[in-house]
């Protein structure tokens, strides 16, 4: 038997074997349960709804306050350090498949997950990505369902609001609610994830909610260890321009497909990527900068270096538990990385990439339980 | 999978977004026969299935903007599948169910087709997938790689050892008559 006659053989071998398959009974019970599982979705994400309205804020030693607003825009010039990146007035967030433009100079924070916890929940760092004392000196901040403290708390919509905020991918109901101080909460669904605004001004947020949109930056899934190719440039040889960087983080829910979920992505500027490339071409041989340790990475970076037209013409790969980056790699986990130094993530480790990855506090990043 | 494209299809195609409903009508009965092929069990094919559905029903936003949503969904089941697999340390979780093959008169033909399931249903889930992929669902290595999240000399690997085992397989049949 030839191979041709043997992959005949397996196809009609498949096809006949799919062919008995009983897919009337097959389809009323999928139908069924799938439906059962929809109605169930959508009592779960009420009902946590409800439960965050009512459940008690747990006391937190960083006690929120609520004589912040709008009018606190901008940052007290005793706080926190200016932005670090100055991109006009507006910065665009991005979360999965979501954009949305939020005040530039807004901090960052955590944000309710399904349960109503969030992880901090308030304003945890300014615009920069630099941690802050007090809540009430931040104009406002953009909140993720991810913790990268221990600091955590339900949250209530009966206590005080300290600062206005923008939650992304939130496990919260679409809707709108009233809160203390004059602040509405308002969610919407888009790409498939939610988006949460609650300010005291409605035009800003309503100018907020307008600029929801689909993102078209970094991929917004990769699988666990496949392929990160993304855009190539037309032309390989094309003058690098720009420094993108996209961070994800493991997806944990069952049943899921287990892959990188995009968790931010934020374009820097020619001198960022210059500094950024001097340092990497500066950098030692690659090796395994983990030997001997079975480690599972939960967290991770994507460097795009584009070309002018937005083209990719290099992907890094960084792992920031073995703190390394694998040069022009073809998927997030690669085994052998240039080491990591503060050199190399300079450039790019600020802002939000700081309120997403916990990593090396010595390279930049807030640390683990930061 | 049955080939013929509704006209509905062709408006998915030509970019109009299908509701999550619509869809799932149109693609249940291929979905069942794919998860069947690479579960082996009919009730574990209904499980990935709803697995699946229910999470592209939750992010189908998401699922319906991709290139093909069907692979988007293969991929769900696939992986379904493969962590049931997992997590039940990695026993075999099914026993592969008998039916009747609709071309039961030619002996040799049924035969055969038999020693393709017996091979199958021997193959780790993820090498069994890649088979079904191929020889069922006619991806080529590229999309297979796509939809499993393996690099394509890893695909290449499972379909040549799939083949392999059948040429054994079938070699031993032919000695026995």
């Amino acid at each position: 038997m030839d191979d041709d006659e043997l992959e005949n053989a397996m196809r009609e071998g498949l096809r006949a074997r799919a062919s008995g398959v009983d897919v009337d009974v097959s389809r009323r019970e999928v139908a069924g349960a799938t439906a059962a599982a929809r109605r169930r979705r959508r009592t779960t994400r009420v009902l946590v709804g409800l439960a965050a309205a009512s459940v008690v804020a747990v006391v937190m030693t960083a006690t929120l306050t609520h004589d912040g607003g709008e009018r606190d825009r901008v940052l007290d010039p005793a706080g926190p350090s200016e932005p670090a990146l100055d991109r006009g007035e507006w910065r665009t967030e991005v979360w999965g498949d979501v954009a949305v433009d939020v005040p530039a100079d807004w901090g960052y924070g955590g944000a309710p997950d399904e349960r109503g916890v969030a992880c901090f929940p308030g304003a945890s760092l300014d615009a920069a990505g630099e941690r802050v004392r007090d809540p009430r000196k931040v104009a406002g901040y953009v909140g993720r369902p991810i913790g990268l403290t221990d600091v955590c708390a339900s949250i209530d919509a009966g206590a005080p609001v300290a600062s206005p905020y923008v939650w992304l991918g939130a496990g919260l109901p679409v809707g709108t609610v009233e809160l203390s101080d004059g602040f509405v909460q308002e969610t919407v669904e888009a790409e498939g994830e939610t988006v949460t605004v609650a300010t005291q001004d409605p035009e800003v947020r309503e100018q907020i909610l307008s600029s929801v949109t689909a993102s078209e930056t970094c991929l917004s899934e990769l699988t666990r260890s496949g392929p990160i190719i993304h855009d190539q440039a037309d032309d390989p040889a094309a003058r690098p321009t720009t420094l993108r960087v996209c961070t994800y983080r493991l997806g944990d829910e069952p049943g899921g497909t287990g892959g990188w979920e995009l968790t931010s992505a934020m374009d820097l500027g020619t001198p960022a990527l210059t500094d950024y490339l001097e340092a990497v071409g500066a950098g030692e041989a690659p090796r395994d900068q983990c030997p001997a340790i079975d480690y599972q990475l939960t967290e991770a970076a994507v460097l795009e270096v584009l070309d002018e037209s937005g083209g990719v013409l290099r992907q890094d790969a960084v792992n920031a538990f073995c703190p390394g980056i694998a040069v022009g790699a073809e998927t997030v986990w690669a085994l052998e990385t240039t080491r990591m130094t503060s050199a190399m993530t300079r450039p790019w480790v600020m802002g939000v990439v700081r309120a997403v990855m916990s990593g090396d506090p010595d390279l930049g990043f807030i640390g683990p339980q930061g | 999978m049955d080939g013929t494209v509704t006209e509905q299809e062709r408006r998915w195609k030509a970019g109009a977004r299908p509701s999550f409903d619509a869809w799932a009508e149109s693609r249940v009965a291929g979905l069942l026969r794919f998860a069947y092929l690479v579960t082996g069990s009919q009730h574990a094919a209904e499980d990935a299935v709803q697995t699946a559905l229910t999470r592209a029903c939750e992010k189908w936003s998401r699922v319906s903007r991709a290139d093909d949503p069907d692979q988007y969904v293969r991929r769900m089941v696939v992986n379904a599948h493969v962590s049931a697999w997992r997590r039940a340390g990695r026993r075999e979780l099914s026993v592969p169910e008998v039916h009747d093959s609709p071309g039961a008169d030619h002996a040799e033909v049924v035969t055969r087709d038999d020693a393709v399931w017996r091979v199958c249903t021997a193959l780790p889930p993820q090498q069994r997938a890649a088979v079904v992929l191929r020889f069922y669902e006619d991806l080529d290595y590229p999309e297979i790689a796509q939809v499993l999240g393996v690099a394509e000399v890893t695909v290449r690997s499972h379909v040549h050892r799939g083949l392999a085992a059948l040429r054994i397989e079938l070699s031993e049949q032919e000695e026995d008559e």
